[in-house]
């Protein structure tokens, strides 16, 4: 399970992150990139990150759910739209939360990616399967 | 891994590695503060506020052709002082002026005024006749001439320090700028607070960087503007010209907390310019061009003018708009 998830995070990194530098170099003037570099390798970084948190949590629902694509949209569309607005510190038990530019937390994303992958593993190791024939 | 994956894989990295690369070589050739660090070694370190500005970009520059027009029905006074006391005039002679305002070492002590650093193309000969004409006398400070003139409306004084760079301000100021040139006072680039914001703004056409000091109270602006914010250490701005105006500016805040209620308070104004302005085109432009972010104790706030919001805040009446017309893009 662990292999299926770093072919993920590697199929998917290698569309995402040189996508969104196509679209950095494309957009942004040569002579206004220079003071952006930095945030713009950051941004990458956080991207990459991003992605390999939310594979993670992803992972943990196809392990846990019957049908993981309805618990993962709601989770997607529903949770983290909704916890977003909500007032107080719920926001905080969102993934997007530590992935905006003044609230990013690159530890909060590297423990939500080993919890959510320990408990995948967990929850796999706890289960029984049929194999079909 | 198939072929067909592998040649995927590698086309990804490789678009990665050009994007990061074309990146890297922006970082690396990107106007930095060398523009002033020339006149940044004349600055003393107790400077609180400096600002540079690029005066031949501003002047070819489209936005300030549209400024002019703006202005043409309430011309404002300028550097008609600089050029009353001493011949120089602005917009011609000056290709960067830099000024450096210098704070106190006690709360007692009168601040001295800004220290003015420009560089350009100057006749010697005529400014100091102009200057001796005034009454003007003519010393000699660390190797360099200087022109002062004392009397009892003005103390201020002139130096030519460098091929095309000249000083010009309160005899003090002058004096102390070729101290610290010379090695005999710090200067601010010493300071390597200051010289971080420095170099975070100086991509700008314009720029400027203040200390406010928030603890000792010492601050280049008004008490009053100061109480209504939050305690705030740095403040820094910086404009980019060309066929409009992109800004930026930057606040450190004592703390976190600080910052937190500054950008409230600027949240705050935003929101009520939003209503003020919500019917005006040109400002509502402007305001949806707003960014605000906050880092840490570093809040931002950056903001577009562009040549179309210029073209609705320019007035419309017969030639003013016309000689700029073909400059817009």
């Amino acid at each position: 399970m662990l292999g299926k998830y770093l072919a993920y995070v590697l199929c998917v990194t290698a569309v995402v992150v040189p996508s969104a530098a196509v679209v950095f170099v494309v957009m942004v003037p040569f002579r206004d990139m220079g003071p952006l570099f930095g945030a713009f390798v950051r941004d990458l970084g956080v991207l990459a990150l991003g992605l390999a948190a939310y594979g993670a949590v992803f992972l943990w629902a196809g392990a846990l759910f019957r049908r993981p694509l309805v618990g993962g949209l709601l989770f997607v569309f529903g949770w983290e739209q909704l916890a977003a607005v909500l007032p107080g510190y719920v926001g905080r038990l969102t993934i997007a939360h530590y992935l905006q530019a003044d609230t990013t937390s690159v530890a909060a994303l590297l423990a939500a990616t080993i919890a959510a992958l320990w408990l995948a593993m967990r929850t796999i190791e706890h289960r029984e399967y049929l194999l079909e024939r | 891994m198939k072929r067909r994956n592998r040649v995927f894989l590698f086309a990804a990295a490789s678009v990665l590695i050009v994007s990061v690369a074309i990146g890297l070589v922006a970082w690396a050739t990107r106007v930095s503060a060398a523009a002033a660090t020339d006149e940044l070694g004349y600055v003393p370190a107790n400077a609180l506020m400096v600002a540079y500005a690029d005066v031949r970009g501003l002047m070819n520059s489209p936005f300030h052709e549209r400024i002019r027009q703006l202005q043409r029905t309430n011309p404002a006074a300028g550097s008609d002082d600089l050029e009353a006391r001493t011949g120089i005039r602005f917009d011609t002679d000056i290709d960067g002026v830099l000024v450096a305002s210098s704070g106190v070492d006690a709360p007692q002590e009168r601040p001295e005024g800004s220290l003015l650093i420009a560089r350009g193309r100057f006749d010697a000969a005529r400014i100091e006749s102009v200057m001796r004409s005034r009454g003007g006398q003519v010393d000699q400070y660390r190797g360099k001439r200087i022109v002062t003139l004392a009397n009892a409306a003005s103390d201020t004084a002139l130096a030519f320090a460098e091929p095309g760079l000249l000083l010009f301000g309160p005899q003090a100021s002058v004096r102390g700028a070729l101290d610290a040139k010379a090695g005999a006072a710090a200067a601010i680039g010493s300071n390597r607070e200051f010289m971080t914001l420095v170099n975070d703004v100086s991509d700008g056409t314009a720029w400027s960087v203040a200390k406010l000091d928030s603890a000792s109270g010492r601050a280049p602006f008004p008490p009053a503007l100061m109480n209504q914010l939050p305690p705030i250490n740095w403040f820094a701005a910086s404009g980019r010209v060309g066929t409009g105006l992109h800004g930026r500016l930057r606040a450190e805040a004592r703390d976190v907390q600080s910052a937190e209620s500054l950008r409230d308070v600027i949240q705050g104004f935003l929101a009520l310019a939003r209503m003020q302005g919500a019917r005006d085109p040109a400002y509502r432009s402007m305001l949806d061009s707003v960014a605000l972010t906050a880092d840490g104790t570093s809040v931002s706030l950056s903001f577009d003018v562009t040549p179309a919001a210029l073209d609705l805040l320019t007035p419309s009446g017969p030639g003013l708009r016309g000689p700029a017309a073909p400059g817009r893009q």
